[in-house]
Formats: structure tokens, sequence, C-alpha cells
């Protein structure tokens, strides 16, 4: 995984009022479920992904950290951070309970964009699908370039 | 996370000129291992307050402490624990690159040859040319890299991308976040004057907006994302008139009513939306935005 | 924009450039007013001299200014035909000119006419120096894209010339080759003088530099007409008193190589001084040069003859130009440079301290204008003295050094005969020393002060025609207080040491003074009211101090004058005066 395949996935938008190191780490966290970073894949250490993204280390820093508590990535000692497998070593309960903080978010984001329930849920089905089929053709390419 | 000793303490800073006052009455503080950033518009008074920390200027009253010193009586210890990378660099007209580099490099205790090997490639600087002959960006580099190599404590830049073509721009901000943060992000603290504000949004943890010599805003740069949005609504006639405390400026056009909210956003939203608009949205805004937003 | 206002910005702009050199000569011009009828020679070499330089300095800045401020592209891109530039510029020049000689003339006229009925005045020499440089400075100036070095070499050049219409001329007599006679025939034609006439030489001399003047003129005007703007961040940074960059490279090589092992901190700062005194050494270069040339030519001629006469006049001129304006470039270029550049401010936030950046500055400039000023000049005498002098007569240059302790003992009031102990000698010749070091310091002041070489060098010229005024005007109106405060010292410290002790401290304290004013001027770098409020008193009261000392001096030269005269006299006249 090179720094430049990484900063086309993290796209950082000062304009969404959201901190930076949140950014990181949601963008990390998107590209995971969605399957553009595989389990095992090695992460670019924090000073190129800071010089790339012209962001502070101490942020970058900060994103490594709160991604490795959420057992989104692991460190291993002198070979640098990697994807974990897709296990959260948090409970169900908690897991879900953080899920559906944001779910809320979406919610009161839907009402302030004066979309309706009946659109919400239609939109939401949309997205798992789209998310599904990213996954799947990720797959196949992998798979693709595996083959001799 | 206030430690102990601040890298910079400007308490109450006075200077005058004459008659008119270049700073009135400034205070901020800057810990160690934070990029702090310095934002004013054309004749605000940043450059002068910069020369009061490098003993360039004396205070007309207050105090300035850099590293827990007074610049003025203990001159040398400050110095020789920060670089600063001036806004109109100059060089001696006979130095060649190799030149300068070993001239800066006989007044420090530490000079790091490899850092410096290394950026001169990356710059592509030609050792063996006069230093008065390269372009503008090719001398602020120069300067850079002098300042970087010297391994300081904190290092002061002065508008250092004005006038630089914007790779060269994003090469200075990214020698700043490699090669000077290099030692443990947590000992060097980056002290930058500037206003070209977009360039640094992401390597700013904490500012200070300074306006006629006097302080605006000092915010980290996470809380003032998150606190400062942009209402902007839409109303089937004249838009009504708002009268909130925490609207800071308020323009309308026609029928379009554009809010910027600096806390409250959430109640001035909701206020709003009570006043029955076509539409409505919201969204933040970056460091330069809340400039523009504060000084207006 | 009206033909109707009340000034043309463009000439109004063009006279503020002018101005410091303008003032400079017009205090040259005042100078008659101020000595008056008391007719001495060294003043008026001076005076001379310093309008001349005055006028220089006016001619280069007309046009070398532009380079100075980097306004030339401005200039050149506006609306407006560069003949009309070139034609308001040459006006603005030609009136400062001609104003400048007015007053001079004015002033000769009017307060010292002997110099006017003096055989060997000649009006022709007056008129023909201003109109030179009108004529040649701005096209040096263009020539050389440099303000100084254009003064320089418009001083050079016509000297060359003439050196070498006098040379042609001395072997035209010699052997009355036609092909050199030609040019002095046709000139004697000219001027209806007989052409075996010696004076020929005067006025072929006359032609040249009207041929000179006009040819210069001719080039400076098409040349500005088609000059190119180089890149002025491109090329190496103007030097305002520089060498161009190969010959610089080439000659110091060597001293790299030997410099090279040197890194510490204060070695750095002191190779850094040392390559900003360039040009001093330069100069230093051109003066041995000079120097040498004379002896030779001083030893190849025979008494009386005019070869000898020329040896004698460039010995003199070499070192009345030399010992007083080298200790005054040494100081500014110490200073000035680094303004100009914008390396000064930079240059204090590195971790030297100030206070060690400012002694690193001035103990270079002050050893270097020592060593090349006054220590070079007295060996070269010494050594000139030694092999080609002997014992002929040489009342201009100064006698060996036994000579030397028994003026200083008649100076000092010891017995006529007698010579002055060792020591007091030495503290005398200290004393010396020390006013080479207060010159080298006033233009450190200077420099301190102003924004640019040449405006440094105008004001410590300034101050050293305000000071050496009000010693003329002392000395020679007011001999009486001096005369009192010498007899006074006398009688009261009749100790020679002590005496030379007093002169010693008494220059020291205004070298001190002027040293702490520099500093406080170097450290603030902006000239603000307050600070001007301050230091212009201080600075009036050090020259009117200096003044009395420098007057109890000639006081104290013109009482051994006196004694040497009539041995016995003084004491009748000192009981009297008791």
């Amino acid at each position: 995984m090179t720094v430049s395949t990484v900063t086309m996935l993290i796209q950082l938008n000062f304009k969404s009022g959201k901190p930076a190191y949140l950014q990181v780490v949601d963008q990390f966290k998107s590209a995971a479920a969605s399957g553009a970073l595989r389990p095992g894949e090695p992460l670019p250490s924090i000073r190129p992904l800071a010089e790339q993204l012209r962001l502070n280390r101490n942020t970058v820093a900060k994103a490594y950290a709160e991604l490795e508590s959420q057992g989104i990535i692991e460190t291993v000692a002198g070979k640098g951070c990697f994807v974990t497998e897709n296990n959260s070593p948090f409970k169900k309960a908690v897991r879900q309970k953080m899920l559906s903080d944001d779910i809320d978010a979406a919610i009161v984001q839907a009402h302030h964009l004066q979309v309706n329930e009946k659109d919400f849920l239609e939109l939401v089905t949309q997205r798992l699908g789209f998310f599904r089929q990213k996954s799947e053709s990720n797959a196949n390419n992998h798979n693709q370039k595996d083959k001799p | 996370m206030k430690t102990e000793n601040p890298v910079i303490e400007i308490s109450h800073l006075v200077r005058k000129f004459g008659r008119s006052d270049a700073v009135n009455d400034l205070s901020l503080r800057v810990d160690a291992g934070r990029c702090y950033g310095f934002f004013g518009r054309n004749g605000a008074g940043k450059t002068t307050t910069i020369k009061c920390l490098l003993n360039l200027l004396q205070p007309t009253s207050g105090t300035v402490r850099v590293f827990g010193l007074e610049p003025r009586g203990n001159e040398v210890e400050v110095k020789s624990r920060l670089a600063y990378v001036p806004d109109q660099v100059a060089f001696y007209p006979w130095m060649t690159v190799r030149e300068t580099l070993d001239y800066l490099a006989s007044f420090r205790q530490r000079w790091n040859r490899t850092t410096e090997k290394e950026l001169l490639g990356q710059f592509r600087l030609d050792a063996g040319k006069k230093a008065t002959a390269l372009s503008k960006g090719q001398k602020t580099q120069l300067a850079l890299i002098g300042a970087v190599c010297a391994e300081p404590d904190l290092l002061i830049l002065d508008e250092p991308t004005s006038g630089l073509d914007p790779i060269v721009r994003r090469e200075f901000i990214q020698t700043v976040i490699g090669a000077y943060q290099d030692a443990g992000a947590g000992q060097r603290t980056v002290f930058v004057s500037t206003h070209l504000i977009t360039e640094f949004e992401g390597l700013i943890d904490e500012f200070t907006i300074i306006d006629n010599g006097k302080e605006a805003l000092t915010l980290e740069a996470d809380d003032a994302r998150s606190r400062f949005r942009k209402i902007r609504a839409r109303f089937a006639g004249t838009p009504p008139a708002i009268d909130f405390v925490a609207a800071r400026n308020i323009k309308r056009d026609g029928r379009e009513l554009e809010i910027t909210v600096n806390g409250d956003a959430e109640m001035v939203l909701n206020r709003i939306k009570s006043m029955g608009p076509e539409s409505l949205s919201m969204e933040g805004l970056t460091l330069e935005e809340i400039f523009v937003a504060t000084l207006q | 924009m009206t033909k109707e206002n009340h000034m043309n910005p463009r000439i109004a702009k063009e006279i503020k450039v002018l101005r410091p050199a303008f003032l400079l000569t017009l205090a040259a011009a005042a100078m008659p007013l101020v000595i008056g009828p008391n007719r001495h020679e060294l003043p008026e070499i001076w005076m001379g001299i310093i309008f001349a330089m005055g006028c220089l300095i006016m001619g280069a800045e007309a046009f070398g200014n532009e380079f100075q401020q980097k306004t030339l592209s401005l200039l050149l891109t506006q609306p407006l035909p560069r003949t009309f530039i070139w034609k308001e510029k040459m006006q603005v020049l030609g009136a400062a000119l001609a104003i400048g000689t007015g007053a001079l003339a004015g002033a000769v006229m009017l307060f010292d006419r002997q110099v006017v009925s003096a055989e060997d005045f000649s009006w022709m020499a007056w008129v023909l120096v201003p109109v030179c440089i009108l004529c040649t400075t701005p096209y040096w100036t263009l020539f050389l894209r440099n303000t100084l070095l254009g003064a320089l070499l418009t001083f050079i050049a016509p000297v060359l010339l003439l050196g070498i219409n006098s040379y042609l001329h001395y072997r035209w007599l010699e052997n009355g080759k036609f092909i050199f006679g030609s040019w002095f025939v046709v000139n004697g034609f000219l001027y209806q003088k007989w052409i075996h006439d010696p004076a020929a030489e005067e006025s072929s001399v006359i032609t040249l530099l009207i041929l000179y003047c006009a040819v210069c003129c001719w080039l400076g005007y098409r040349r500005f007409r088609s000059l190119q703007v180089v890149d002025a961040q491109g090329t190496a940074a103007f030097r305002e008193l520089g060498l161009p960059a190969r010959v610089e490279t080439l000659l110091l090589r060597p001293f790299k190589t030997i410099a090279a092992g040197f890194t510490s901190s204060l070695a750095s700062l002191v190779k850094k001084e040392l390559r900003l005194q360039q040009i001093t050494f330069v100069g230093a270069a051109l003066f041995c040069l000079m120097a040498v040339a004379g002896a030779v030519l001083f030893h190849l001629t025979v008494d009386e003859s005019l070869g000898r006469g020329w040896a004698m006049g460039i010995l003199v001129a070499d070192y009345y130009l030399y010992l007083p304006i080298l200790p005054l470039i040494a100081g500014t270029v110490a200073v000035a440079e680094e303004k100009a550049w914008g390396v000064a401010d930079w240059h204090l936030t590195l971790p030297p301290s100030a206070r060690r950046q400012w002694t690193a500055k001035v103990a270079v400039a002050l050893i270097t204008s020592l060593i090349l000023g006054l220590i070079l000049p007295a060996v070269l005498l010494l050594a000139g003295t030694a092999l080609f002098g002997g014992e002929r007569d040489s009342n201009l240059l100064l006698p060996r050094f036994h000579a030397i302790r028994s003026a200083v003992n008649a100076v000092l009031g010891g017995n006529a005969s007698a010579i002055a102990p060792m020591s007091v000698a030495l503290a005398f010749l200290f004393c010396v020393v020390l006013a080479q070091m207060l010159l080298t310091s006033v233009a450190i002041y200077a420099a301190s002060i102003a924004s640019s070489t040449a405006r440094a060098l105008v004001l410590a010229l300034g101050m050293m025609i305000a000071a050496g005024c009000l010693l003329e005007f002392c000395a020679a109106e007011h001999p009486y207080l001096a005369l009192q405060i010498a007899q006074f010292l006398r009688q009261t410290v009749p100790s020679q040491m002590v005496n030379v002790g007093l002169l010693n401290v008494s220059i020291f304290i205004p070298l001190g003074l002027i040293h702490c004013l520099a500093y406080r001027c170097y450290r603030s770098r902006e000239l603000t009211r307050n600070l001007l409020r301050f230091q212009v008193p201080l600075m009036v009261l050090v020259l009117c101090f200096l003044t009395m000392v420098f007057a109890t001096l000639v006081a104290f030269v013109r009482i051994a004058d006196e004694r040497g005269a009539t041995p016995g006299r003084y004491r009748v006249v000192g009981q009297h005066a008791l």
C-alpha cells in the first residue's frame, strides 16, 4: 500500500466541520469496510502520510492511535501498521451503539434536508447495494491480479 | 494540555511607532510541539510581533518570553534554540549555496548534514550556484534548509510562501512536516505568520488572528472548524430581520440570506427554520473563511 | 498630468535624488565664507576636492540612483519617450551643477579673492570640471550600471587622458617629432599660442577635454536610448562598491584556501567582514601601484624636470587623497552594504549576540583601516625615502623618525634642540592612530544612519567639512582662545607625557561616544525622530569638543613655529602674557 494509494482514498474536507483526524479515521474505516483496504495490508508510516496529506504529524498520529484503539489497524513492532481482520474487539452491543450514533446523525441530516422517512429508507437500501457491488468488484479485481 | 513551560509567551505586548500603535495589548501562548498560526491582514502587526520575539525590536510595554527567557537579556540562549525564515530572503552576493549553508552552520552547535544533503537533492539546488542568482522560490528553499538543518526547537516563519509558485509552496510545507518535525513532534514547535491560510490549514493546531494590533480570535483549529457554520436560506419573499447574538455576518441578496455563526449553530438553524424558508443548508468553514468572517 | 502643476513630480523626484550631494557641494562652496581672507593652502585644496566629489556624486546619482533603487523598469515602461526622460535628467543635473559652481565662484570672488588673483589660477579648469562631470558621468554610470564606480571612472578617465596628452607633449618637446607635434600644432593654431610655448599643452588640454566631453555625452545619450534592463533578481546582487564577479573569485582563491581551516563562529564572522572590506583592499592596492609608479618616476628623472614634477604630483595627490578617503570607505562598506542587500536584519537573528556581531564588524573595519590606511602608507613612505629619497628637499613628505621626535619635542614645548623622549613620541604617534580611527568611526556612524553607501559617504564627507570649517574658524579667527588654552596647559602641566596623554584621552572620548551612537543607530534600524533629537545635539557637542582639541593642537604648533623662528622670543612673550 503506497502513500499515493492511501491519499487517493482520503480526501480531506476542511469545510465539513469535522476534525481532520476524525476524517482520516472515518475514511479509513469506510475504505476497510468497502474492501479497498484488505486485511493484512501494510499502511504507510506517519511521516510520509502526513507529508502527502499536508497534515500535522500529531494529527496523523492521533488518527492512527484512534484506528488502533478501534481495532481497525494494528501495529507490529519493527514492521509497521497493518489492517486487521475485520474482527472488532468490541462487543456487539458496543459496536451497535457506535453505529447507532452515526445513524442518528444521518437521520438529523435527513430532517434538515427535508428527506422523508420512506425516501430515507429507500436511500439506505440503495447505499447498501452500492457497497456490496463495490466489494464484489474489488474482490474480482484482486482475484484477477493474483492470477498469473 | 497546557504544559508548564510554553515555548512562546506574549502578554500584553504593546509596541508603538511614533504615535501609532503597531501592536496594542497582544497576548498569546504557544506550547511545545504545537504548530501555531498567526494570521492577520497586511499591516496588522504580525511582523512587528515577530521582531519582538527575535529581539530585533524592543516592546514599548508588556513582556515577551521565548523558552521562558526574555530575548533581550538572554539573547544568545534564545537565538541558539530557534531559527527564522524571513519574508524577504536575502543573502550575501558572493556566497554560493554551499558557502551560505557552511556559513550558517558555523554559528550552530548542531547541524544535520544528512538532512542538508537530502533537502538539497529534493529541491534540486545546485550547490555551486551563487545564492543571489537563485529564483525567489529557490532562495526561500535555501533559507528553509538553513533553518531546518540547525535542528532548532522553534521555527519562526514570517510569510514564508508569499510570491512562490504552488509546487514550491507545497514542498515548503512538506519539508516543515517532514524534515523539521522529524525529531519528535513533541519537541518541535512551529510559529508561522501568514496570510495564505489555505496552504497551512492542515498544519495548524492552534491560531491567533490579529487585527489592528489587537488579538481578534484565538482558537484551536479543530474547535474553530466545529464552531463556525455558514447557514444559507432562501425565502419566498424578503428575508426577515435577524437579531441573534451568535450570528456574526449577515448577508442579504434579494431572497437569499447567508449567516455566519460562531457557536450555537443548531439554535440559529432552528430559529431560521421556524421562519419558513424555501430551502435551507448549512456547511462548515475553512480557516481562511473563518479569518474573513472574523475580520469583516 | 497638467503642465500647470506647481512642480512637475518627475523633476521634483530628480531634485530630491540629487539633494544630498548638492548640499555637500554647497557646503564646500561655502567654505571661503567660513575661512575668510586668511589664506591657507590646505583648506583650499580640500574645498576643491570636496566640491569636485560633491559634483561627481551628483552626476553619478542622477542615473545610478535608478539602478540602486531598482526603479529602472518602472521608469522605462512609462509612456514617455526616452529622449524626454534623458533631457529632464540632464536639465536637473545641469542646473544643480551650474548653481553649485556659481555658488563656489561667488564665494571665492567675494571672500577669497587671493585665489582668483593668483598666478596659476585658470578659469577654464574650474569651469571644465562641472562640464566634464555633466557630460561624462552619465555615460560611465550607465556603462557600469553602478553609482560609485561610475563616479570613480569619471575621475580616472580624464586623468588618464590628460596624462597621455602630457606625456605626448613632453616627448614632442624633447624630440620634436612631427607625429606628436601635429596635434599640438593644430591646437596652437586654434588658440593662437606659439607652438613651442610650453603653454601649448594647456590649450591642447582644453580641446581634448571638450572633445572627450562631447563624445561621452553622445555615447551616454545613445546608451540610455537603448538601455536594457537586465534582470535584477537574476544577476548577482547590486554591489555599490565592488569588482566584477570573475575578477573577485580569481583574486580570492588563495585566501579562500588559507581561510578554509577556520570554521568557528567568530572566524566566520571575521571572514565575512573581511570579505565586505574587499574594496578597501582594492583601494590600498591601487594606492601602492600609484605610489610605486611615482617613486620610480621620481628616481628616473632629474631634479627640476617635468618628469620630476609629475612624480611629485602623483605622490602628493596619491597620499592626500588616500589618507582621508580610505578610512571613510572602510567605515561605510562595513555597515552600509549589508543594509542595502537586506541582509542586516536577518543576520541579527543568528545565534551570535548582536553585540558580538557589531564588535567583530567594527574591529575588522578599524583594524583594516588602520593597517591599510596608516601603517601601509607610512611603511611605503619610509621605504621610499630610504631607497630613493636620500637627503633631498622633501618638505611635503614627512621627515624620518628622528626628525619626528624633534618635531614632537618642539610642539610640546621642550628645548628646541633636544628631541622628545621615545615614550612621548610614541604616545604622540598613538594620537595619530586614534585620529585615524576617529575618521573610520565617523564613517561607521554615517553608514549606520544612511540608507546606502553613496549617501553614507556624502554624510561622512559633510561631517568632515563641518569639522574642518569649525577648526579653521576657531584656529584662524580666534587663535587667542586656543593660545590661552595651550599656554595654560604648558604652565600647569609641564610634563610632556601628561600633555600627550591628555591629547590622547581627548580624542578617545569622542571616539567612544561616536561608537556608542553608531551602535544605537545600528540596533534600532529606523531613524526615529527621538533618536535624531537625541543624537544631533550630542554630535554637535562632540564636534565642538574635537574642535577645541585640534585648535589647541594647532596653537601648540604655532607656538613651536614661533619658537623655531626666534628661540628667545617666546619666554618674553609668555611672561608678558602672564
